[in-house]
C-alpha cells in the first residue's frame, strides 16, 4: 500500500505541517497499518469519510479481530508459493472487527520463510509444498541436493533421495531442477494457532497441514466460535487453548 | 564449436546479465557452455534461461564446487 491514495484523499492530514510529528506514517510495527496521529476528535468522522473515498478503512482495535496482515507473496516475492495478499483480504473482509474476548491477530505467509510470523499470531497461515520426484525425469545433476538448505536430500544411485523428517516444504528443490523432475505431491497452508507476542510471547502450535483457502476460512470460523463460547474476558486464544487443553481445542476446530 | 562463458566469481544478478549479453552475440541454435561456482546462481541462471525459451542441454557439477550449464540458444517469437 502506498501513501498516495491517503495523501490525495485526506485534507485533515494534508493540512498538517510535514515537520510536525503528525504526518501519516508507518509505525514500523507488525500491524502493517498506517498511523495518523494528531487528528482532532471532532474531525475523525470527516477523516474516516475521506479515507473511505480512497478505499481505506479504519483498523479495528480493542478486543477485536484485527486487520489481517500478510507477506508480499505472489507475484512479488520469488519464493512465494501462494497469493498471501488475496487470502488475507478474504479473511479480513469476513472477520475483521468481530468483537471477541481479547485481541485476535491473523496473518498469511506465502512460504515456510514465514516473514509475517504466522507462529506469533492467534491464527497464522503458512504456505507449503510437499515435493515428490519423478525419477524418470531426473538426470542426476545433483543441483537440488546442493540447493536444499535443510540437507533433506542426498544422492543415492545417482538420484536424490528425500528425508521427509528434515524437509521444511519450501519447494526450493522444485524451483531449482532444470528438468522439472520434482512435482508437488500436496500443497496448501499449514495452520498455526494460539501464538502471540508482547509481554509473554508464545509460539503458536501447528494444528493442520495443507489446507486450502476454503478450509482455512472454516477453521477460523470454528476457532472464533470456540473462543466466543469458552474464552474468558481478556483471555488470549493461546491462554484459552492451554487452559482447556489443545486436544479439545483441535477437536472442536478441525472436527 | 561451443562457446564458453566463465562466470566463476560473479554474483547474481550479473551472472544472468552477462549470460544474456553473451547469448545475444550467438546465432539461434548455437550452444553456450557456462561455468559458475555457486549452486543457487546455477539454479537461477538455468531457470531464467528456460523461462526465456532457451533449452538446457546439460547441467552438471564439475570438480570442486563448479557447475556447468550447456544451453542451446532459441530465438523466441515475442508475438
Ligand atoms: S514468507 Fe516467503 S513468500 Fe512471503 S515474503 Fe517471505 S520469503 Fe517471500
Ligand atoms: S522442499 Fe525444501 S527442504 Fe524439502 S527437500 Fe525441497 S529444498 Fe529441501
Ligand atoms: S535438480 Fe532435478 S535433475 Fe538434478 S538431481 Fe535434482 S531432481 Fe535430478
Amino acid at each position: 500500500m502506498t501513501s498516495s491514495p491517503y495523501a490525495c484523499a485526506c485534507p485533515a492530514a494534508q493540512s498538517l505541517p510535514t515537520s510536525f510529528p503528525g504526518s501519516p506514517r508507518w509505525p514500523g510495527g507488525t500491524a502493517q497499518g498506517i498511523e495518523i496521529p494528531w487528528i482532532k476528535f471532532k474531525e475523525i468522522e470527516a477523516a474516516r469519510k475521506d479515507l473511505a473515498g480512497a478505499g481505506l478503512t479504519l483498523g479495528p482495535c480493542g478486543p477485536r479481530f484485527r486487520t489481517v496482515t500478510a507477506c508480499p507473496g505472489l507475484p512479488v516475492c520469488r519464493r512465494a508459493l501462494a497469493d498471501s495478499q488475496s487470502f488475507a483480504r478474504q479473511i479480513d473482509q469476513k472477520f475483521s472487527g468481530w468483537l471477541l474476548p481479547h485481541k485476535f491477530k491473523a496473518t498469511v505467509s506465502a512460504c515456510p520463510n514465514a516473514c509475517s510470523r504466522p507462529q506469533e499470531n492467534e491464527i497464522g497461515f503458512c504456505a507449503a509444498v510437499q515435493p515428490y520426484m519423478e525419477a524418470d525425469a531426473c538426470m542426476g545433476c545433483g543441483l537440488c541436493v546442493d540447493i536444499c538448505r535443510e540437507k533433506a536430500l542426498v544422492l543415492q544411485d545417482g538420484k536424490p533421495l528425500l528425508d521427509k523428517s528434515r524437509c521444511v516444504l519450501c519447494a526450493d528443490c522444485m524451483q531449482s531442477c532444470p528438468t522439472d523432475a520434482w512435482k508437488a505431491e500436496r500443497m496448501g497452508y499449514a495452520v498455526y494457532a494460539g501464538g502471540k507476542n508482547g509481554r509473554h510471547p508464545t509460539q503458536g502450535e501447528k494444528i493442520a497441514d495443507f489446507v486450502n483457502e476454503e478450509q482455512g476460512m472454516m477453521i477460523i470460523q470454528r476457532c472464533l466460535d470456540f473462543y466466543l463460547q469458552h474464552g474468558k474476558k481478556r483471555e488470549r486464544l493461546g491462554d484459552l487453548i492451554r487452559r482447556v487443553g489443545r486436544d479439545e481445542f483441535k477437536a472442536a476446530v478441525l472436527q | 564449436m561451443t562457446e564458453e562463458l566463465d562466470l566463476r566469481g560473479e554474483v547474481c544478478p550479473y551472472t544472468f546479465v552477462k549470460t544474456k549479453l553473451r547469448l545475444e552475440e550467438l546465432d539461434s541454435g548455437q550452444d553456450l557452455t557456462i561455468l559458475l561456482d555457486d549452486s543457487a546462481a546455477t539454479a537461477n541462471v538455468s531457470r531464467s534461461l528456460r523461462s526465456e525459451g532457451h533449452e538446457i542441454l546439460d547441467l552438471k557439477a564439475l570438480s570442486g564446487e563448479v557447475w556447468q550449464i550447456v544451453v542451446k540458444k532459441n530465438e523466441i517469437d515475442l508475438q
